[in-house]
């Protein structure tokens, strides 16, 4: 049974273990679809508004730094894609882990629908990033061990977005795509810890670390403020794309029904 | 506007046109998958 066909299964498909158990509620599509259609409008609404209560905090009310002047504005946009980017990825995994070990079918549409998105923060990251690095360092990338793995966490990304679609069948492509994932997993800590690994251009955590926030407040709020907004954002994108991705399957089964039923009465 | 502004605002504008863009294109997909739903099978007003 492909994964389309389980994704139209009208009830529940039995619980393979105890973890799973309450995770396959939300297998059935007509149960997500209900619930998560509540939710949705207010995740639109409440990111929009936390998003534009950042870009004003961002642009117009923050400090300038010390040694940095007005750029380091690009922070606000650059640290939360930074964050997304390898969060995304771990989310992405753990996705592929269910899909793995539950055969999940919503896991696998999620992150057929993620991965898109994923490429695209980490590739603003990615150049958000070369815009930081000309004026502060003189050129735009440099091939250090921080911003080498962020590349190679984009070509995961998009790798991923590639090969789910490669194939005829949805559910072999899916777990080609979960493999790859998990693999790819590998590199997160590589980029998160390759400032303290190795000697790079790129500064060391001053946020994600185990000792107190090396920023003052006033830069760390409006950071905090815009991480959570686009993360709400990030959120309702995929949600949007993966409850668009159900309906569709579900309107393609439907009409090879009634293809089925016009053809049987001719 | 001085350079290191331009750099700022460029950055901005990037990150603010692709996630709306991406956000733009998800919401009309989601609209149009939920109309076609709904023409097709009057329970998929219920769910979408």
């Amino acid at each position: 049974m492909s994964a389309s066909d389980r994704t139209n299964e009208p009830t529940d498909p039995a619980p393979r273990a105890d973890a799973g158990r309450s995770l396959h509620r939300f297998a059935n599509p007509g149960r997500f679809l209900r619930l998560t259609g509540g939710w949705l409008p207010w995740l639109w609404a409440a990111a929009l508004a936390v998003t534009g209560l950042g870009a004003v905090w961002a642009l117009a009310f923050s400090p300038t730094d010390w040694q940095q002047g007005e750029t380091v504005r690009i922070m606000y946009v650059h640290v939360p894609m930074a964050w997304l980017a390898m969060g995304g990825y771990m989310g992405l995994a753990i996705l592929s882990l269910m899909s793995l070990i539950w055969r999940h079918p919503l896991a696998d549409l999620t992150a057929r629908e993620l991965s898109p998105v994923g490429a695209a923060v980490t590739a603003l990251c990615l150049a958000t990033g070369s815009l930081w690095g000309k004026p502060m360092w003189g050129t735009w990338w440099v091939w250090d061990a921080r911003l080498t793995s962020v590349l190679v966490l984009f070509f995961l990304w998009l790798g991923h977005a590639a090969l789910v679609r490669a194939f005829d069948d949805p559910e072999r492509g899916a777990r080609a795509g979960a493999i790859l994932a998990l693999v790819g997993v590998v590199n997160v800590p590589i980029v998160k810890f390759s400032v303290d690994w190795w000697n790079t251009l790129h500064q060391p955590a001053s946020v994600t670390r185990i000792a107190a926030p090396a920023m003052h407040v006033d830069m760390l709020y409006p950071l905090l403020v815009n991480a959570l907004g686009f993360s709400l954002l990030f959120a309702a994108i995929v949600l949007a794309a993966t409850r668009a991705a159900v309906m569709e399957r579900r309107v393609r089964a439907l009409q090879m029904a009634r293809a089925r039923r016009a053809e049987a009465a001719a | 506007m001085s350079s290191h502004w331009a750099h700022i605002l460029a950055s901005w504008a990037l990150v603010g046109l692709a996630f709306a863009m991406l956000g733009v294109g998800a919401f009309f997909r989601h609209r149009a998958a939920a109309a076609m739903l709904k023409r097709l099978d009057p329970r998929g007003e219920r769910d979408a």
